[in-house]
C-alpha cells in the first residue's frame, strides 16, 4: 500500500519510522471524532476516511497501515453485526436469494460490458479492464488480478477511488435522500 | 455493559473469524466474526450488545485503512485511466444504487438496507454506515457476502469470456 509524500510532520514519529503510520490513524480518529461531534450522519466512517486521506496525501513517506488494522476493525464490526443477527434476518436473506442473485448477475453483466468498452474504446488490456470494473472487494479483486496478470496498480486505483467516492460523496447524498 | 460479557463477545468474534479463515469463508474477518458473535449472543440468552465506542473504533480503523490508500501512487495510477476509470466507477456505483431501489420494490427490505446492501462501496464501509444508522447491519453484511461470493466465483469464467470477445 502506498502512502503520501510531501511535507514532513513537525512532531511525533519521524517520517518513514516504524510507527509513522500512527499519523494516519490519528488523522482518521480526528476526522471521525470531528464529524461525529458535528452530528454528520455516518460521520465516523466518512471522517476517518477523510482524515487519513488528508494525512496520506500530505504526509512524507509514512509507513503503510498494518494489514491487521483492517482485520481488527472488521472483527469488531462483525461482533456488532452478530449481536443484531436475528432469525428474522436470516429468513429475510433466504427470501431475498432470487432477487439478490439476479441483481448481482446484472452487476456482472455490466462488468463485462464496461470491460469491453474499456478494451475497445480506451485500449485498456481486457484482463485489467475486467478486474478494474468488477463489483467485488478491493483485497479479493486485487489478489485475483495479480494472479491473472492484470495491471494491479490500475485495478487497485480504480477500486480505491470507487470506495472513496461512495463513502465521501455518495454516502452523504444517500443519507439526505433516505431522510437521515 | 458487563465487561465479562463484552470480553466473551470479543473472544467469540475472534474465534469465529479464526474458524472462518481456516474454512476459507469469503471475507472471513467479518463473516466469521458475525457468526461467532451471533452464536455467543444466542448462548448468552440475547444479553450481548456493544457500546457506542466499539462500533466507533471499528469505523475509525476501517476508514483509516481506506483513506490511507489514497496516496500519490494511487492517484498517479488512476490518472493513467482517468476517463475510462471514472466511467467505470460511476456506472458501477449508479447500477448499485439503482439495483438497491429495485430490490426494495420487490422485497420487504427497507430502503436503507436495500440500497446499502447493493451499493458496491466496500463491505466494511457499507456495514459500518448501516451500523451508525441503526439499520440491520447483519442483513446488509449478508447481502454483500452473497455478492462477493458470486463475483469471486464468476470472475475466472468472465475473464475467459472477455478474452474471447476482444
Amino acid at each position: 500500500m502506498s502512502s503520501g509524500a510531501g511535507t514532513s510532520a513537525s512532531a511525533g514519529p519521524p517520517a518513514g519510522s516504524r510507527w509513522s503510520w500512527l499519523w494516519l490513524l490519528a488523522g482518521g480518529l480526528l476526522g471521525a471524532t470531528l464529524l461525529t461531534l458535528l452530528g454528520v450522519p455516518a460521520g465516523a466512517i466518512v471522517g476517518a476516511v477523510l482524515g487519513s486521506a488528508v494525512v496520506s496525501i500530505r504526509g512524507a513517506r509514512l509507513r503503510a497501515v498494518p494489514p491487521s488494522t483492517r482485520i481488527v476493525g472488521l472483527v469488531l464490526l462483525g461482533c456488532a453485526a452478530g449481536v443484531r443477527l436475528e432469525p428474522d434476518s436470516l429468513l429475510m436473506l433466504a427470501k431475498l436469494a432470487v432477487p439478490l442473485v439476479g441483481a448481482v448477475v446484472v452487476l456482472l453483466a455490466l462488468n463485462v460490458g464496461l470491460a469491453l468498452l474499456l478494451t475497445k474504446r480506451y485500449q485498456v488490456d481486457p484482463i485489467t479492464a475486467m478486474f478494474a470494473c468488477a463489483p467485488g472487494g478491493l483485497s479479493e479483486i486485487g489478489s485475483l488480478a495479480e494472479t491473472y496478470g492484470a495491471r494491479v496498480g490500475v485495478v487497485v486505483a480504480v477500486h480505491v477511488v470507487r470506495v472513496i467516492l461512495v463513502v465521501v460523496l455518495l454516502l452523504p447524498i444517500l443519507l439526505v435522500a433516505l431522510g437521515h | 455493559m458487563d465487561v465479562l460479557l463484552l470480553l466473551g463477545l470479543l473472544g467469540a468474534g475472534i474465534l469465529g473469524a479464526a474458524i472462518g479463515k481456516l474454512a476459507r469463508f469469503p471475507f472471513w474477518p467479518l463473516s466469521g466474526a458475525i457468526l461467532g458473535a451471533a452464536a455467543f449472543h444466542l448462548a448468552a440468552g440475547g444479553a450481548a450488545s456493544v457500546p457506542w465506542w466499539w462500533s466507533f473504533g471499528a469505523q475509525v480503523l476501517i476508514g483509516t485503512v481506506v483513506g490511507a490508500k489514497l496516496g500519490p501512487a494511487v492517484l498517479r495510477d488512476f490518472r493513467l485511466v482517468l476517463l475510462p476509470g471514472t466511467v467505470a466507477v460511476l456506472a458501477i456505483v449508479a447500477a448499485g444504487v439503482g439495483l438497491g431501489f429495485a430490490l426494495e420494490s420487490v422485497s420487504a427490505l427497507s430502503r436503507l438496507e436495500a440500497v446499502f446492501g447493493m451499493v458496491p462501496g466496500g463491505v466494511g464501509e457499507m456495514v459500518a454506515a448501516v451500523t451508525t444508522l441503526h439499520g440491520n447491519s447483519a442483513l446488509v453484511a449478508g447481502m454483500h457476502l452473497v455478492r462477493l461470493l458470486i463475483v469471486i466465483v464468476s470472475l475466472p469464467w468472465l475473464v475467459r469470456l472477455v478474452r474471447r470477445l476482444t
